[in-house]
């Protein structure tokens, strides 16, 4: 036998876009994350700690750390109760329409969080259409709400975080085989103590797990803070950082930010070290499942109809009552006045047009999401094969690719675009062009920040590739290029296109990076909305969100249709 | 203690039956097997006793006590309060416990002390040969230790009735043959009444008392294994519980010596014994029924070989009877093509 010369020995096209995406990795976010820790460390030009005790002994910054606690942790607590009360409800009672439920719960995920707090303002700001109402019926001389204090910002937190431990809780639940209740009952335990000795504790990882997931969420959070906080100066932490890279006139302002955003990441690092821990630790979570779900328990039919109305409230406030809010204050002539056929008007859309910096905005916002999705799923679809089938860098290169790629989405996006304005604001050297102030800049960003939800997606869909399906091919004569193109490429492709489109709904409603890398010419529809807010142009604010929310709900149906059809090979060699 | 009385009883899903009108009795320390094809009903029989199931109808008994009586006026017992142990095909070992804890836990229920739980969870794993294992974890075992730790479990309350759910279905040959011996060693020790489920005819045979046979919710023989074996209440059970040559025949009317004749297909009369029936039937022929002869007989190609090391299955082509099984010692070397004259030895009439 001689053996033939590989063809492809010339181009090791797998090994540079490794090490491209690792290069990029370097400057796009540790780079500038170690210029963020050496600015902390500098007080009028010199190394100091004076900014980390700055942190402690300035008022202001006291008081949003402050602020921070009393929102984050409420809304956690009441994010993961809600979310594990309707998956109980959905998955383990046989409340009607539980079918239906499952899904149409967990739309507030999809919405982006500071489009959900815009459209609440519209409900009970001064003016808003409930407080109206409420004022109406009451006879009050003021609005009865306000939506503006850390309470608004915690029902708001809440109200769309809880769809999170609510998507994450409901497959574990219905993973649970039916026989690991059956045999605590058969061992002696009453219903309710089989639920608490069993069920309970092997749900307790995906509850505190998604739980952590919400802290992070809500700690990282800027857009629900911004839009709440501004009328009264509430500022949390996210927002603090933002107000101090803002203001020029404060010496040092930039080396200030910098050490609040290095406090905020090491709670947010602690709080994902801690998320990967319990995932860990929970070997046990992936329970097997022969004997089919556990039954719904059947409730009298009281408390199903009890249950159903719950249902049925938590859907209307989550969901259909801020973007109905949205879209009849998007249809209204003039704010204040009760929406009626007189007061009707579609000119808040069609006027939006003609306001250039708005369709330039959109222009900008699609691009951008259209481009990193190109970009993210092609990277990652190379970079994760070699990562699963362990054909790069070894192990140790593996955990390192993850460990970046994973950082830029698990720090808030405030931090992440605090570093890349100390990075880049000057000039590059040698090159002598800045890209700080371009679009550019904001698509390196994007793509840095979402590279992790590629990464992710497509290493699960290659896992569940099986071996022996390019081992065949291998066998049937094929090349590794060839195989990869034949049969990996081809078994992948729902998922690319799901890859592109998971990337493309978070880039278009895009806030946090956004807020402070845009320039003029280079708007995003995140920032127009923000700038609509500023300006108190409530009309324009609310036409943008029902446009935004539409494009977004379009990308997640699209999304949603593709990995429906996931399934039309079957299992593929699914172990 | 432990005698199960099972009367009458239906178990109806929507439009199927899945049980049809069930009696059967499971005397004090017997083992008794229920095999049959699956969704023959067997699984939903042994979940009406451990309770998980609902009956349509019918009644329940254990040692007198009622644990499910749709004429009577108690609601069904619950599962916790039956005092009945399970091992569920899954094997349910909690994940979030180790050994230890999985065994101890109906002993905790019940609220035993400290002390007790020891000695009996420390019984229990003796029994199962499990001693050691008290700190592991589901994780950390094979399949067939998780069957052992759920062996233990539904052991250690030393329960009136265990019930198992295929459970040897999830391990390799060699392992459930060594977990049948066991089983057999453990029933020995503790003298526990014993409900099997499995769809393995076999272990069936090889392990009980008595056999159940089920198809379509319908209990269609339960007698000893050599019975179901020997004399098979219909066709159906015949070729379900070993290996069967099963021929259409017809009586012809002539009786001797309490035998009588019947017509093969092909013209072929031979005598069996004489079963009371209708007049046209089937003939069941074991493997071992068809013995090789030297002269006279008929004559038959040699289609395929099998070799079993203590015996050998030949497959005959029998013409219009079908293909043939015989089962024949290894020190009769025939060849595959050669043609080798047989007589009917034992022959069994069945109505249907």
């Amino acid at each position: 036998m001689n053996v033939k010369k590989n063809k492809n020995a010339g181009i090791p096209v797998p090994a540079i876009v490794w090490w491209v995406t690792v290069a990029f990795l370097l400057a796009a976010v540790v780079y500038p994350m170690t210029v963020l820790i050496a600015n902390s460390f500098r007080a009028q030009g010199t190394a100091s700690f004076d900014n980390y005790r700055r942190l402690f002994s300035d008022p202001s910054i006291r008081k949003s750390l402050l602020n921070s606690l009393r929102v984050v942790v409420p809304s956690t607590v009441l994010s993961t109760a809600l979310g594990v009360f309707c998956a109980w409800a959905v998955v383990r009672t046989n409340v009607p329409g539980r079918k239906l439920f499952s899904r149409i719960l967990a739309i507030p995920y999809f919405i982006p969080p500071f489009i959900g707090a815009i459209s609440w303002t519209f409900l009970l700001g001064p003016k808003g259409i409930l407080n109206r109402v409420l004022m109406d019926i009451f006879r009050l001389s003021e609005a009865p709400i306000d939506i503006y204090t850390i309470g608004g910002m915690i029902f708001v937190m809440s109200v769309y975080r809880f769809a999170v431990p609510f998507i994450v809780v409901m497959p574990t639940m219905k993973r649970i085989s039916a026989s690991m209740e059956e045999a605590a009952r058969i061992s002696g335990a009453t219903p309710l103590r089989a639920m608490l000795d069993i069920t309970l504790p092997l749900l307790l990882p995906s509850i505190l797990g998604s739980m952590l997931l919400v802290f992070l969420f809500i700690l990282s959070d800027f857009g629900v803070s911004a839009v709440l906080g501004a009328p009264n100066r509430i500022r949390l932490v996210t927002t603090e950082i933002f107000y101090l890279i803002n203001r020029p006139d404060l010496p040092d302002h930039l080396q200030i930010a910098s050490a609040y955003a290095m406090l905020l990441t090491v709670f947010a690092l602690g709080g994902l070290y801690v998320y990967r821990r319990i995932l860990k630790g929970s070997r046990y979570a992936v329970v097997r499942g022969e004997s089919g779900g556990l039954a719904p328990a059947s409730l009298p039919g009281a408390a199903k109809w009890g249950l159903f109305a719950a249902l049925c409230v938590i859907f209307l406030v989550t969901t259909m009552a801020p973007v109905a809010a949205a879209c009849v204050t998007a249809l209204t002539k003039t704010w204040g006045i009760p929406f009626s056929a007189e007061n009707a008007t579609l000119a808040n859309f069609t006027g939006l047009a003609a306001i250039r910096n708005i369709s330039r905005a959109f222009r900008n916002s699609l691009l951008l999401a259209f481009l990193s999705a190109l970009i993210i799923t092609a990277v990652t679809l190379i970079v994760s094969y070699m990562a699963v089938r362990k054909k790069a860098r070894g192990v140790a290169g593996v955990r390192i690719m993850e460990i970046m790629v994973t950082l830029p989405y698990a720090l808030p996006g405030t931090i992440i675009a605090l570093g890349m304005i100390l990075a880049f604001a000057r000039p590059l050297p040698y090159i002598g062009i800045s890209i700080y102030g371009t679009f550019s800049i904001l698509l390196i960003a994007y793509v840095a920040r979402f590279l992790n939800l590629g990464y992710n997606n497509i290493t699960g869909a290659i896992s569940q590739i099986d071996t022996s399906l390019e081992e065949a091919a291998r066998m049937a004569g094929a090349g590794e290029v060839r195989t990869f193109r034949d049969i990996v490429i081809p078994l992948l492709l729902p998922s690319l296109g799901g890859t592109m489109l998971l990337v493309i709904a978070p880039t278009i409603s895009e806030i946090s990076l956004s807020s402070l890398l845009w320039s003029v010419r280079n708007e995003t529809i995140g920032t127009v909305i923000y700038s609509a807010m500023e300006e108190g142009r409530i009309l324009r604010e609310a036409a943008l969100a029902v446009l935004l929310i539409l494009l977004v709900v379009i990308v997640n149906f699209a999304a949603h249709s593709i990995t429906e059809r996931k399934d039309r090979y079957g299992k593929t060699g699914d172990r | 203690m432990g005698k199960l009385v099972i009367d009458d009883l239906t178990k109806v899903f929507g439009p199927v039956t899945a049980v049809k009108q069930v009696s059967l009795t499971v005397g004090d320390g017997e083992l008794v097997s229920v095999v049959g094809p699956s969704g023959c009903g067997k699984t939903t029989l042994l979940r009406m006793i451990a309770g998980f199931a609902e009956p349509t109808s019918g009644r329940i008994m254990i040692d007198g006590d009622v644990l499910f009586d749709s004429a009577g006026m108690t609601p069904p017992l619950p599962p916790e309060k039956r005092d009945i142990g399970m091992v569920f095909q899954s094997y349910a070992v909690w994940p979030h416990m180790n050994v230890f804890r999985n065994v101890a836990y109906p002993l905790r229920i019940r609220r035993l002390d400290r002390k007790a739980i020891a000695d009996k969870v420390g019984a229990a794993l003796r029994l199962v040969h499990l001693t050691g294992f008290e700190k592991r974890m589901a994780y950390e075992m094979s399949g067939g230790q998780q069957q052992r730790v759920a062996l233990a479990r539904a052991l250690v309350m030393e329960p009136r009735l265990l019930l198992l759910d295929e459970p040897f279905s999830n391990l390799d040959a060699k392992l459930s043959a060594e977990m049948c011996g066991e089983l057999l060693e453990i029933r020995k020790k503790t003298g526990i009444t014993i409900v099997h489920v499995t769809h393995d005819q076999a272990e069936a045979m090889s392990v009980s008392d008595r056999v159940a046979v089920m198809r379509d919710g319908v209990l269609l023989q339960y007698d000893t294994p050599r019975n179901v074996y020997g004399v098979p209440a219909n066709t159906f059970t015949a070729s379900f519980i070993g290996e069967a040559n099963i021929f259409p025949a017809e009586r012809t009317g002539r009786e001797a010596d309490g035998k009588m004749e019947v017509c093969l297909p092909g013209g072929r009369k031979i005598f069996v014994p004489f079963r009371e029936g209708k007049k046209e039937g089937f003939v069941l022929v074991r493997p071992g029924g068809f013995v090789p002869v030297s002269d006279g007989g008929e004559a038959f190609p040699v289609k395929e070989i099998r070799f079993f090391g203590d015996s050998v299955r030949y497959e005959l082509d029998g013409g219009e009877l079908g293909t043939l099984h015989m089962s024949a010692p290894p020190d009769a070397p025939y060849k595959e093509g050669e043609s080798v004259p047989l007589r009917i030895r034992d022959a069994l009439w069945l109505d249907s």
